[in-house]
């Protein structure tokens, strides 16, 4: 007898019971329904996705004086070279508040979502927890004469942008922090370029032959920026999509109730014994080995099948969006994969015991646990520490957080670890469940 | 050499000893029957026969062929009754038929012919399309019995197939077991119903506590109880003295009374015996109502050879 037989035998006996059923198919379906509509705030209000946020831009310098500064600097050691009063002329015009602001934040494509006012520290903070604002971006002292110094001279000072987000605007407050770090990034290789630049070339033509073309390198830093911000912009759409209600709980519930195909699975192998068709298979010359490894497929094909149904529903009914067909596919493979897996321990465990008790308790108490872990009733972040540090110990926890990315736009590069775990679960399940069967293997008459 | 050949069989759970060293031999086209009590070691026994279970010593050798060493040698060729319904009652007939016809890797139109031919053998065909699980019990015993024929096996092993079903059922079935060791089928069949045994089987083995306490035709069991018969007389009353007579004559084994009917066990029946018998209670003047001898069966043997019913 072939494994296909034996596999299409289980699944029919899976989808032929009604209360089974009931519980893989349906109560999902039901639940994220419910929880999709009923929390739908706490994804939706507090946070309205990447769509006109504000945030305030606190100045901690004098630009006059620092400008004033920074002339004086290049007067102090250019000893007169009219090479040296002609770029002081030129760089008015790349200031880096013209750069920081006109360039950058004024530029149409960041307009688009992200509007900005200039605020004193304390109003800033105010705004800040009154909700008005997502972050606070705080320009450091110094900053117009660091960087006039970093891309004028040869010589680097640090300049960090500080982001000051809210608890509440933790997505918005996300994008803002990677715009800003995409932005120094960018400053940073841009200055590295001309330092590197300026280096080369003073020992050829000297330092203020060298620093004439500074005023070229400031041209581009702008025009580099400006290219950039459409960059981030198009990572912001893509890479940070806001997540809804609904498709968080389609993932939930989906990741969830994969567990119960590992249960329900996970005591077949028992009933065929106490049914006696188990005997009377192994009688017709059916090994142990090949009902066990039909097992493991029934579960696997069964978790696919759930997957596949909420995600018909999910995107039919609730329009939930789910991403890149092909990671999902990905991802909803290697999710069944672990849980066939599970099933396939639970089975063995059950088989070796003699016994439902292990798969009722799996049933009626690990399945919770490992949902609330996973983040199938809540998302981890609003779960204590403790539990969001063991969030990956379960499968739903893992396979949500792979949903999660994927629905956000993020590619493989993101969820090529999650995709690691959930295989290496799968096969140290596998195995656990061979080795209890090579111990343990009995089949009464 | 046996069709099937049983030798020296034992096999222990723990300290329990269900099988104690048997031995038998069956020919093609034999049907052979197993008769005990409930834990008598019949269901051990045949769960080693059909390879399930391993024995602890002794060697089962079909058609030559060691099937310890061998198993596949029988499995092709063993049809699998057990005792308890061994079918998935959420599927339909059809559905269960054509898994156990593939279990013996029947396919395509050979396994929708067997299972037409089958579920008509049965009595099923109009019901094939229903659930198990809706089925009455008589109907799942047929059913049962049919998944272990699809593959048209040599060799039938039968585990009480008619336990807790109603008469018209165990008929079919029984009817059903004689039909195919006719088309040439050979069966084991295991049963504590000793009517069963009788009507169906042309060699008997009885066991009891994990021994064959006797083996041979019904015919042969029988005479073991060297003319043995037990005669129930009903009469008008029945007192203490006129038992007491009737216990004192010469080779009377033994008497009891149910209200006022007489049974006497006689041991070396003579047909003067029976006379002197109702000679007693004519002289004490007793009114002899109706006499029954019984010929002896399985059931008596089964007493005799273990002072126990078959059934307790």
């Amino acid at each position: 007898m072939k494994i296909k037989d034996i596999l299409i035998k289980d699944i029919k006996k899976i989808i032929y019971d009604k209360k089974v059923l009931t519980i893989i198919i349906l109560m999902p379906i039901v639940l994220m329904t419910i929880l999709g509509f009923s929390l739908r705030s706490m994804f939706d209000s507090e946070d309205s996705g990447i769509s006109d946020f504000k945030v305030a831009v606190v100045k901690t310098y004098d630009s006059d004086q620092e400008t004033h500064r920074f002339i004086q600097f290049l007067k102090n050691n250019s000893q007169g070279n009219e090479e040296i009063e002609t770029l002081i002329q030129d760089i008015k015009a790349y200031h880096p508040e013209k750069i920081f602001f006109d360039q950058f934040l004024d530029d149409d494509a960041i307009q688009e979502f992200m509007t900005y006012d200039i605020m004193a520290m304390d109003n800033a903070k105010q705004s800040l927890n009154n909700k008005e604002i997502s972050a606070v971006i705080v320009l450091p002292k110094d900053y117009v004469y660091s960087t006039f110094v970093n891309t004028m001279t040869p010589i680097r000072n640090k300049v960090t942008l500080e982001v000051i987000k809210h608890p509440d605007k933790n997505f918005t407050g996300t994008i803002v922090e990677e715009i800003i770090e995409g932005y120094n990034m960018r400053l940073n290789a841009l200055v590295i370029g001309k330092y590197l630049f300026t280096k080369e070339t003073k020992d050829y033509v000297g330092i203020e032959n060298a620093l004439k073309d500074s005023a070229l390198v400031m041209e581009q830093i702008s025009e580099d920026l400006r290219r950039d911000i459409i960059s981030i912009k198009d990572k912001s759409i893509y890479g940070n999509k806001n997540i809804s209600s609904f498709q968080y709980y389609a993932a939930a519930m989906m990741a969830m109730f994969l567990f119960y195909a590992a249960s329900n699975g996970g005591t077949l192998l028992l009933q065929e014994t106490e049914d006696k068709t188990m005997q009377r298979l192994l009688i017709s010359g059916v090994t142990i080995s090949k009902m066990i490894k039909s097992n493991f497929l029934m579960i696997v094909c069964i978790a696919l099948l759930q997957s596949i149904a909420m995600i018909l529903y999910s995107s039919i009914v609730l329009k939930v969006t789910w991403g890149n067909p092909l990671l999902i596919v990905l991802t909803i493979s290697l999710m069944s994969f672990a849980i066939g897996g599970l099933g396939l321990l639970i089975s063995t465990i059950t088989l070796a015991t003699n016994n439902y008790r292990f798969a009722n308790i799996f049933q009626l108490f690990i399945i919770h646990f490992m949902s609330l872990i996973g983040g199938s009733f809540l998302p981890v972040t609003m779960l204590p520490n403790f539990i969001q540090k063991i969030n990956l110990l379960s499968i739903n926890g893992v396979g949500i957080k792979m949903y999660m990315n994927i629905m956000a736009g993020h590619g493989l590069g993101t969820i090529v670890n999650y995709c690691l775990i959930l295989l290496a679960m799968g096969l140290v399940f596998i195995i656990t469940a061979f080795y209890i069967m090579k111990s343990k293997r009995r089949v009464k008459p | 050499m046996s069709f099937l050949s049983v030798e020296n069989l034992s096999k222990k759970f723990k300290e329990v000893t269900a099988v104690d060293g048997i031995s038998f031999s069956l020919e093609k086209g034999e049907i052979l029957g197993l008769l005990g009590p409930n834990g008598a070691g019949k269901s051990t026994t045949i769960s080693m026969i059909s390879t399930l279970l391993r024995p602890d010593t002794g060697e089962i050798m079909y058609e030559n062929t060691s099937i310890l060493k061998k198993p596949k040698r029988i499995q092709a060729q063993l049809g699998y009754v057990p005792q308890e319904i061994a079918l998935y009652p959420t599927l339909s007939g059809r559905e269960n038929l054509e898994f156990w016809g593939r279990a013996y890797g029947l396919k395509g139109s050979h396994l929708k012919n067997r299972v037409n031919t089958i579920s008509e053998i049965i009595g099923i065909k109009e019901r094939l399309k229903d659930k198990v699980k809706n089925y009455s019990g008589g109907m799942k015993r047929r059913l049962n019995i049919g998944a272990a024929l699809l593959h048209e096996p040599e060799l039938i092993i039968m585990d009480e197939p008619t336990v807790g079903i109603d008469p018209q059922s165990r008929k079919h079935i029984l009817d059903t077991v004689l039909e195919l060791n006719k088309q040439g089928m050979t069966v084991i069949y295991t049963s504590h119903y000793m009517e069963e045994v009788e009507y169906l089987c042309n060699k008997i083995c009885i066991m009891d506590k994990g021994l064959i306490i006797a083996n041979g035709t019904k015919d042969e069991l029988v005479q073991m109880l060297n003319d043995r018969k037990k005669i129930n007389i009903k009469v008008d009353q029945v007192n203490d003295k006129v038992i007491n007579t009737i216990r004192n004559l010469k080779n009377v084994d033994n008497v009891l009374h149910e209200d006022t009917t007489i049974k006497v066990t006689m041991k070396n029946y003579k047909q003067n015996t029976f006379k002197e018998l109702i000679d007693r209670l004519s002289e004490a003047q007793i009114t002899i109502h109706s006499v029954a001898v019984n010929e002896p069966n399985l059931e008596a043997v089964f007493l005799h050879l273990t002072g126990r019913e078959l059934r307790d």
